[in-house]
């Protein structure tokens, strides 16, 4: 009789140890899934403040002191004219530490784009207000000029580089 | 008694047997779901939307013998599709002209290396049938390594005949 209770109590303790190591192991199947998962949303998170940020970006090529006559458009004319201009300052009002144009094809030259040298160069820089301006959000755009030589509008694939509180609002 | 005794161990074991096998089961299931949202999937990117649509826009190196003498990349899609004979100035048909310089252009934007964050890339240019929504891809290429993510875009152009419109669709492979 003493034994057939000593089997039982074994047999308890049997099932004990499995039904524990059943609750462990799908606890830890648990918490990769859902490790995986939260870092999937996280990724989605930062994607979409990217975006957002290359969303207001874009929206700087809008403005009446850049824009070309097309959606996403940026005269480049105008913006060397600003970027020389003392009376007009984008900073004003788009509350931008840093704010650059980059013509990415067809290549050019590399190097800042001054009276002397445009449109042979590759960058435009129209605000630099401090070198700790972190990692400039970009978006693409499209670059036009008046090319009088070929009399006709000229169009170059482009990126605008901007950081600041306007950015990251 | 021995036998009684021996059944009952059979019994056990066909016990831990179906018990290991459902947990199994259940753990391929939580495996499963957990490598399907993790495996190689298309993500729709602000970014190559904003560059399909940049690049369209922008002015080609062909002159089609029309004006304005440089055309832009829409008009050499269109021409593509519409014209297939028609001709670039340096004697290229504009078909091969855009086979020869879309790859450059997303290899030279995107920098796109075995290397590098962007390891390989695939474009589309497909004609959408504005009545039967029936669409017919004329112009597509891949290269690079594309097995994990991507992210992709596109952009519509309006066919110059007004029978539907030409989609670009640029997809942009992320290394892993």
């Amino acid at each position: 009789m003493r034994s057939m209770e000593v089997k039982g109590q074994l047999k308890i303790q049997e099932m004990a140890f499995v039904l524990v190591a059943i609750v462990i192991f799908l606890g830890l199947v648990a918490l990769i899934f859902f490790s995986i998962r939260l870092n999937n949303i996280k990724n989605e998170a930062a994607t979409l403040k990217e975006e957002q940020a290359a969303a207001l970006v874009r929206h700087i090529s809008g403005l009446p002191e850049l824009s070309w006559d097309c959606p996403g458009c940026i005269d480049l004319d105008k913006a060397i004219a600003l970027k020389n201009s003392k009376d007009i300052s984008l900073n004003n009002f788009l509350e931008l530490d840093y704010l650059m144009i980059e013509i990415l094809y067809p290549l050019q030259k590399k190097g800042n784009c001054v009276i002397g040298n445009y449109p042979d160069c590759s960058q435009i820089l129209l605000i630099n207000d401090t070198k700790d301006f972190g990692v400039a959000s970009s978006a693409f755009v499209t670059l036009c000029r008046w090319q009088s030589d070929k009399q006709q509008e000229v169009c170059a694939l482009g990126k605008v580089y901007a950081a600041g509180k306007g950015v990251s609002r | 008694m021995k036998l009684f005794n021996s059944n009952k161990a059979q019994e056990e074991m066909v016990g831990f047997a179906i018990l290991v096998v459902v947990v199994a089961v259940v753990g391929l299931i939580f495996l499963a779901i957990s490598l399907r949202s993790s495996s190689s999937n298309e993500i729709s990117s602000l970014l190559v939307q904003q560059f399909s649509e940049s690049f369209i826009t922008s002015t080609s190196e062909c002159n089609l013998g029309t004006w304005p003498s440089l055309a832009s990349f829409a008009t050499v899609f269109d021409s593509c599709y519409n014209n297939p004979s028609s001709k670039c100035d340096s004697g290229k048909s504009s078909c091969s002209y855009l086979n020869e310089s879309i790859p450059q252009i997303i290899n030279s934007v995107w920098k796109i290396a075995p290397e590098s964050a962007f390891n390989g890339a695939t474009y589309k240019v497909i004609f959408k049938d504005r009545v039967s929504g029936d669409e017919k891809e004329y112009l597509s290429k891949s290269w690079g390594n594309c097995t994990g993510d991507s992210m992709g875009g596109e952009s519509i152009i309006p066919d110059s005949r007004k029978r539907g419109n030409i989609i670009f669709r640029v997809i942009i492979c992320l290394n892993k």
